[in-house]
Order: C-alpha cells, then structure tokens, then sequence
C-alpha cells in the first residue's frame, strides 16, 4: 500500500509501486488538471508540486511520492475560487486550447514561491520547459507577471 | 460545466412540443448512456436544427463547429446574444455532436465565424422575426412599434406592455425555415458583436475543472493502448502473449490483422503491457532515405500538372533578361503533433457506436466510422470535446476508429490514448514540398520574368477524408484517398509580374499518409515565393519591402505591407542573397 497525500487529502492506494503518479492523480483520484503531453517529462503539461517542487508527475513512479505533499491545480483554487495566478491567467486570458496551461500554472507557482517578483528573463527561464503549441506564451508571461503583483497584495 | 452536450434523453417529448432539460452539471454522466431515437432537428434550413429556447429563458444554440482552442464558442454565443437581444450567459452551446447538431462542415479554412456564425446568426433573425410578430399579435401592436431588451418584447412607448421570450416560445419548436430574408441587425446598433468578452472556457480551464477529451471517463471503460508496426508498411508475424502474461490487469491482446493492441483496466497495464509486447514483424523498407528525400520527390510519378498562373511570355523574357536568378525551396514534412496525444472513447450498443472525439469534424468521422465497421451512419453519434490544439486533420479520428474496433472486440467501453510516439510516429503528416522558381530582372531592378515549379501530392476531393490508420491495419473498409488538403494555395504570386508561369506537379505519392495542416499550401508556397522575392530584390538591389510595393497593385496589401512595417520598425536595407545566378544568356 501506498500513501499519497493530495491537496491535503491522504489516501492509500494498492497499485505497482511503479505506477506513474499522473496516471493515478487522473484515473484514481479525478483530478483532471495534470495532463498528460508526452509521459517522458519533456513537455510539462503533467507538472505538479511536490513539498513545494515542480514536478513531472508523468515521470514520479508513487512509491517516490509517497507521504509527500502533492498539490495539484486543483489544489490552488476553482472557478469560483481562483488562486491569484489561475485569477491573473483568466485576467489575461492567458490560453488558446489550454491544454499546457496546467504545467504553466504550477510551474509559475513554484518559481513565485522562491521569487516573488521574477523578472521576464526569470519567467522566461522557469518555463523553458513548459511547451505551447498553440503559441500563447507572450499572454502567460503577462499572467505571471499579474499574478506576482496579485500575491503581493495579498491575492 | 458549460456546454454540456445534451442528450437525446433530454428531448422529452410533451404534447407536441419538445421539452430540452438543460443539464449543466454531469454532463458526462448523462453522455454515458445513448438513445438516438427522439428526433431533434439538423437539417441546416431548420431554425430548431440552430436553437432552442427554454422556458427558463436559457438559450442553447446547436452548432456542427467546434472550437479548436480559439475561442469561437464564446464569439458564437455573441453573435446569438446580438442578434436575439438577450444577455450572454443566458446562452448554452452544443458543438460537435452528430445527434444533436446541423452539419456546417469540419472545422477547417477559418470558416466558423463567416460560414457557421452566419448560418446561426441567420437562423437566430428568423427566430427573431417570429417572435416579434408573435408578440405583436398577443400584445396587440405592430411589429415595428415593439423592441426587444434581454429576451424580453415591449412596446417601444410604453413598456409596461411587454411578453418574455420564454412565454412566446419556451420549450417549444418554431418549426420554422431558416429566412435568408429575415432583417439582420444593423452593424450600427451592436452592443455584444465587436466587443472583447472573456472567453467562457478559460477559468473552468485554468482551474482543472474543464473536460478535454482526455479527461472523459465512461462507465465501465477499459484502457487500451496501440502497438503499431516498427515501419509504415511492416506485416505482423507473430505475438508473444507470454511475454505480458505477467501484467496485472491485462485483460486481452488484440490483433486484427497488422493492428495490434493491447486492453487493460488500468491506463498503467496498458502502457506497460504496450511497450513489454513482442511482436515480430516484416522487414519493410519503403521510405526514401532522409537524406534524399528531396530527389525523392523531384522523380516521384506525376498524376497531372495544374498550371495556376500562365501569363505573357516568361520564357522568352527570361532568356532575354539583365539577370537572370534560380532557387530551389524544400518545405519539410510537418507533424500536427499537437501537446495532448489522439485520444477517443468507444462505445457499442445494440449495433449503435457511440464516440467520444476530439475531431475537427464529427459529421464526416460519423460517416467513415459507419463505412468503416459497416453501419448506417445514423447508428454512429460522435460527441465531441476539446483536445489539445488542433491544426488540420490530426490523429484524433485514427484513435476513434481504433476505440470503435477495440470496443467492439472488447464488448465495453475503451479509451484509446495515443503515446507520444504514435502521435509523432502515426499521425498523417504535411507532405513534404519542393519549389522551384527562377526569374529574371531587367535593366532597371524590376521583374521581367518569373517561371516557378511546385512538387505537391495530388489531391482526393477533400471531404473524402483520410484513411483511418486502424482500417488500414486492420485491413477494414476504407476509401484509398490521398488527401493533404489544397496545397496548391498561394502557388501563384499575387505581383504584378508580366509574364508569368507557376505550374503544380501533382504528384501520385508522397512518403507518408498525409492531411491538411495548418493553410495547407499557403504556408510553404508562400515562403518559397517570398524567399525568392528577397533575392531578386537583392538582385536588384533594392530593399524589399520598396522591392515588393513596386510590384503590387493591391491597395489592401500594399497597405498591409506597410503597416507590418511600420510595426515591424523596418530598416531600409538590401537583402544578402543566396540564390544561384544564371549566367545570362
């Protein structure tokens, strides 16, 4: 049995220690933010944190999770209730399909976590990694910069 | 969640009128289970094929387009809110689904708004029209003395006088033909058309809440994922069952021919049964080398030559030309290769298939998803939901064919998700292009003279679609097309050349399976001719923008040009050129 603790949730699951940990956050838990892009950690689209880290959880097998705080973009807020960076991102409509836009979010979390006030060069940097095929990516650069100036007054 | 696709089962049918429930929570709950029997209207001269308005006022409009990811589901509804006078939210969509939508084409040629918007707004005008005449006969007043705010018709001098929407029509059917001749409201008296309204889907998007096709879950499903050939044309020899007998969860290999798949409980059994399975294949070797793929192309076999532009004389302008200049241009091939893999839900009912998709165009998959497992097309209903961005004919229709055969030998419900390698490796591709132009300038720097060749696969007529991979595989009925969409676009330069010669060899094959992507010509001819534009200029030169404008007669582009320019901060400059010089003659 393995122990998963997600958005502040714990529950125990019996599958391969092996198992992705995206595939049971989707299948098992319905959490429906990770996406699933290339399940070999290129593309980011499967990103969550992990204690905090960005993580792609395509590539995390559960046993490497287990016990460990795991947020999804779920975790952060809802439609009703959006976190500030899912509010600046909808402030900026920030998404063609949306498809990268869960990697994108939680990437962002993590880099304004360490750096509250990232400069465009840092946003830039921190989401090398995420691709957009749609092409959005100047709107996401404006949304995280929005979201920086959100969570400094306090969301 | 917004546009729930309504059922069948949510047509229930009152005294002769038809009663929609409008269910925007559970959608898929409710998609699960299907019963095409009651008869809502499609035909595309129905305004009830278009619209319903309930009771509650809720609108739902029915549209056989889709948005792909860029934004046509809210500018829709905006054009519907205009044109009925009533508020934005109060509007529902249903795109995409074969049961419940009029058929206005695949979702291609940036048609949504101009064609599909224009179907609805017109069909919108007529329940206009209606309704305002209904309401001046209850109210006892001429049409033209009455106006319309939020749903509601009153008497333009005293609005006490008034009758919702909701009271004239609710519920029931207009049983009307679309008017082409119902009055349109004027561009002048917009409030909602032309402004910039957030788009519907983005919080629900940005939040996990919104449903992709990827996130679709059925009843019972099973997970299946594809073991496709090492090579384009390799046949199965033989599969090792053993090899994944050890995998939990596994419920069967399927083989059908050259398709091979493998079905699960878990989505993890299947990637791991997926990639443990031996199989052997046939050695097949029957793409050109990389390396020569552009000879490959020049000496492919030509169908026939299109001549798009033939004028004065180019050849002898040519020969007697001041300079005289070549260039060949290869445009590589191009995969959609979208950021979430094809992927689709099955389903078989009593000989009825219903698919989950994330196609472009659900009426056409309808069709050859009912030629293909040999079915009348009314007992295939496609629903649709948003995949990752879609740019022409992806694979998302070859992972609903393969869900429609898997669950069919399955007897369940499977999800079919393509790995990243299926997508890059099976998803029918941009066909690879070859350009070659020479053109010749005179004394003064201007063109004389342009002669261009393109190397383009022939082209099926479009709506015959592409071969699903799984029929292919599977060797099930399928039409032997080639179809990768109007690659001739924009081959002919739009300059003012005087003597002018552009000529498409349509060619009997290209390496892999292609389809239309992205403006399929416009893109690599364009910048074939553009390219060579540039190097005349230098020939001459001349700075290019200066270069074109004097080879333009086009006020709108003229001015486009410019303004890209001025935008661009453009510096007056020549361009290095590349191409080969021709000695003259």
């Amino acid at each position: 049995m393995i122990t998963l603790v997600v958005n502040g949730q714990t529950t125990r699951f019996d599958l391969d220690a092996d198992t992705p940990l995206l595939y049971v956050l989707r299948d098992n838990l319905a959490l429906n933010g990770p996406k699933f892009g290339c399940g070999l950690g290129q593309c980011g689209a499967c990103t969550v944190l992990m204690n905090g880290q960005a993580v792609r959880s395509c590539s995390v097998p559960i046993a490497k999770a287990a016990g460990l705080r795991i947020t999804t973009l779920e975790g952060l807020g809802s439609s009703e209730k959006p976190h500030p960076i899912q509010k600046a991102f909808i402030d900026e409509q920030a998404a063609q399909c949306g498809y990268c836009i869960n990697g994108m979010i939680m990437t962002s979390k993590a880099l304004l976590e360490r750096s509250p006030n990232p400069s465009d060069r840092e946003i830039r940097k921190a989401l090398a990694g995420n691709l957009c095929r749609c092409g959005t990516h100047q709107r996401i650069v404006a949304a995280v910069k929005r979201a920086a100036v959100l969570m400094a007054k306090g969301g | 969640m917004l546009d729930a696709p309504t059922t069948r089962r949510d047509f229930l049918k009152g005294t002769g009128a038809l009663i929609v429930s409008f269910s925007l929570a559970g959608p898929l709950a409710e998609a699960s289970a299907q019963t095409v029997t009651a008869a809502k209207p499609v035909a595309l001269d129905e305004v009830d094929s278009f619209l319903t308005l309930a009771s509650t006022g809720r609108v739902t409009v029915y549209t056989g387009k889709v948005d792909l990811g860029t934004g046509t589901r809210t500018s829709l509804r905006q054009i519907v809110a205009e044109e009925l006078d009533v508020p934005l939210d109060w509007i529902a969509l249903v795109e995409g689904d074969t049961a419940t939508t009029p058929d206005q084409g695949p979702t291609w040629g940036s048609l949504t708004i101009q064609v599909g918007g224009v179907q609805i707004r017109q069909a919108s005008a007529t329940a206009r029209k209606a309704l305002l005449e209904q309401a001046a006969q209850r109210l006892g007043v001429a049409p033209d003395a009455l106006e319309i705010r939020y749903g509601v018709v009153r008497v333009k001098t005293d609005s006490t006088k008034s009758v919702a929407y909701s009271e004239l029509i609710g519920d029931r059917e207009f049983h009307l033909k679309v008017d082409k001749t119902a009055p349109l409201k004027s561009p002048g008296e917009y409030t909602i058309v032309g402004t910039s309204v957030p788009r519907v889907d983005i919080p629900a998007k940005v939040t996990g809440e919104w449903r992709y096709m990827q996130d679709v879950r059925v009843p019972g499903m099973l997970h299946a994922r594809v073991v496709r050939p090492p090579a384009v044309g390799a046949e199965l020899r033989s599969v090792d069952e053993s090899s994944v007998s050890g995998i939990k969860g596994l419920r069967k290999v399927v083989r059908q021919a050259n398709f091979l798949a493998v079905v699960a409980d878990s989505e993890w059994a299947a990637v791991k049964a997926a990639s443990q399975l031996t199989a052997t294949w046939s050695s097949w070797e029957g793409l050109p080398e990389m390396s020569k793929l552009y000879e490959h192309v020049r000496s492919t076999a030509i169908n026939k030559d299109e001549v798009t532009i033939d004028k004065g004389d180019p050849k002898a302008a040519l020969a007697g030309a001041a300079k005289r200049l070549e260039a060949t241009y290869e445009f590589a091939i191009h995969t959609h290769g979208s950021i979430g893999p094809s992927c689709a839900i099955a389903e078989w009912k009593n000989d009825q298939l219903t698919v989950w998709t994330a196609s472009q165009a659900t009426h056409l998959l309808r069709r050859d998803l009912a030629m293909t497992f040999g079915v009348p097309a009314d007992k295939v209903r496609c629903l649709y939901f948003d995949g990752a961005g879609c740019y022409g004919r992806n694979g998302h229709e070859d992972a609903a064919a393969d869900a429609a055969l898997l669950a069919r030998e399955m007897g369940r419900p499977v999800r079919v998700q393509w790995m990243r390698h299926d997508e890059h490796g099976w998803d029918p591709k941009g066909p690879p292009t070859l350009v070659d132009v020479a053109g010749g300038l005179d004394a003064a720097g201007n063109v004389v003279a342009w002669q261009s060749q393109f190397w383009i696969p022939k082209v099926t007529l479009i709506t015959e679609g592409v071969p699903f991979v799984a029929a292919t595989l599977a060797d099930l009925p399928r039409k032997p097309t080639l179809n990768p969409g109007n690659v001739f676009q924009n081959s002919a330069p739009s300059y003012t050349f005087a003597n002018v010669h552009a000529v498409c060899h349509r060619l009997e094959t290209t390496p892999f399976r292609p389809s239309w992507i992205r403006t399929p010509g416009r893109m690599q001819n364009t910048y074939a001719n553009e390219a060579f534009m540039d190097e005349l200029a230098a020939a001459a030169g001349v700075d290019p923008i200066e270069f074109r404008l004097r080879h333009m007669n086009d006020t709108r582009g003229a001015t486009v040009l410019k303004a890209a320019a001025r935008k661009a901060k453009w510096e007056t400059r020549r361009s290095r050129s590349s191409a080969r010089a021709v000695p003259s003659a």
